[in-house]
């Protein structure tokens, strides 16, 4: 009996230390806790995403490249024109490229002597991924190494409930972007 | 009081959830890997499309970053993985080898594509990893002991999720408002086509929805830790998941609520 009550008392101890820890993780008060350290990368608690907001705007990554002595492209689906679906898994990975621009948009999208600067979006890792993403597929499914590539954010605003669905496209050119 | 708690933990012991949830848990990850493999070269090995700056701090972190600096061992991790998992569905004395083999080739599938897989596959993970040392009818008091404690933990796990997803809803702006299901289903991504195009014009039943999501969320946690209350409980998580499942383009959504709900199955007869 005795060795039961300490068997249990120590999974006690150890669940109450894990436990008060991962939930520093799951609820956090600071930029980087103690609770970070220790939940990353086995036991991190991204759950607090799930009762977050969610997008109130679609957003598709669309390029479009030039190849040695050819013009511009069109500007195509970075996703869709290589025929995968919406419900296709890189079609999840261009979302989790978008979750990330669009957080760049929001927060270091500004204004300079009437221009819409966007520098310090170009110089995040999100701009870099977004290109590199772009460029691999072309390389991927094409074979294709283009010269320049050229990026822009087709951002379709969903209405508010009962309101009406205008589908107006608002669109955020990057420019051309010189491939290696 | 103290006595009834530590007997209680040593009951969990022999929890008949313990047989089947290994099974379910890593039959989850299974469907999961096979849902990857006809895009799977986009993601892992030579040619994946995925982008990453700099390194991680911990050497912990770098090691199940391996596939993203080593991505030409992929086959070797990407296709053991089902065969560990199916070594690991056995209830034996020695699945604990092929399921810690099998939740490690996991993780480092996972932490080189986490955008693939999302907050479901960590939470399918999570519970691989708590289901390592389980062994259901052992004679082992050692292995007696990690069987509580893997089914304590699971049980702590789940009332964490829905907690914290609990307190952050009515911290949104949308959860309040009857929104957020409305915002859910404009995401051609997230939702199957069916449903997408549905998005205008049922808007009572988004709402409706919402509403009913948030309210049955907040009375979970208690629910789940009081006993007459705990089988009703179960069974709408069961149903939320089984709706998730056939709603969302990323099975692993559905499959983490399921597997919430797991630990609590049998509730009414595991302590009478």
């Amino acid at each position: 009996m005795k060795k039961t009550l300490l068997a249990a008392l120590i999974g006690g101890i150890i669940l109450t230390i894990h436990y008060t820890l991962c939930a520093l993780n799951a609820l956090p008060v600071e930029q980087t806790t103690i609770g970070d350290r220790y939940a990353q990368p086995l036991f991190q608690q991204p759950w607090q995403k799930l009762g977050s907001d969610l997008p109130t705007n679609k957003i598709e990554l669309e390029f479009r490249k030039k190849n040695k002595g050819r013009d511009w492209s069109d500007w195509k689906d970075a996703t869709a024109s290589y025929s995968y679906e919406p419900s296709s898994q890189a079609e999840r990975v261009e979302q989790a490229i978008v979750d990330e621009l669009r957080w760049q948009l929001t927060h270091n999208l500004y204004s300079e002597n009437g221009r819409v600067e966007l520098k310090t979006i170009m110089e995040s890792s999100t701009y870099s991924k977004a290109v590199y993403y772009v460029i691999r597929l072309e390389r991927y499914n094409e074979n294709n190494y283009p010269d320049s590539v050229q990026l822009r954010a087709a951002i379709e605003f969903i209405p508010e409930m009962d309101a009406a669905d205008t589908r107006q496209l608002t669109y955020f050119t990057f420019p051309p972007y010189g491939a290696p | 009081m103290i006595k009834r708690l530590f007997l209680y933990f040593d009951g969990f012991s022999t929890h008949r959830a313990l047989r089947f949830m290994p099974r379910i848990v890593l039959g989850f990850l299974i469907v999961l890997w096979m849902t990857t493999i006809p895009e799977h070269r986009l993601f892992w090995g030579n040619d994946n499309v995925l982008f990453r700056f700099g390194m991680a701090d911990s050497i912990l972190e770098n090691t199940f970053l391996r596939l993203y600096y080593q991505p030409e061992i992929y086959a070797w991790i990407y296709f053991s993985h089902p065969f560990l998992l199916i070594a690991g569905l056995r209830n034996s004395a020695y699945s604990w080898i092929p399921r810690l083999l099998g939740w490690f080739t996991g993780m480092l599938l996972y932490q080189a594509a986490p955008g693939i897989l999302g907050w479901g596959a960590i939470l399918l993970l999570q519970f691989a990893f708590l289901l390592i040392p389980v062994h259901y009818e052992t004679a082992s008091s050692v292995r007696k002991w990690f069987n509580s404690l893997s089914i304590a933990a699971m049980r702590i796990q789940t009332i964490l999720v829905i907690s914290v997803i609990a307190i952050f809803m009515w911290g949104s702006d949308q959860w309040p408002k009857g929104e957020t299901i409305y915002y859910l289903i404009h995401q051609p991504s997230e939702v199957r086509t069916f449903l997408y195009e549905t998005s205008s014009g049922l808007n009572w039943l988004w709402m409706t929805i919402t509403y009913a999501l948030l309210i049955i969320t907040t009375c979970l946690t208690a629910s789940l830790l009081f006993r007459p209350t705990r089988y009703y409980s179960t069974v709408f998580i069961l149903v939320i998941g089984s709706v998730a499942v056939l709603s969302f383009n990323n099975l692993a959504h559905g499959f983490a609520v399921i597997t919430l709900a797991l630990p609590w199955i049998d509730a009414r007869e595991s302590y009478d």
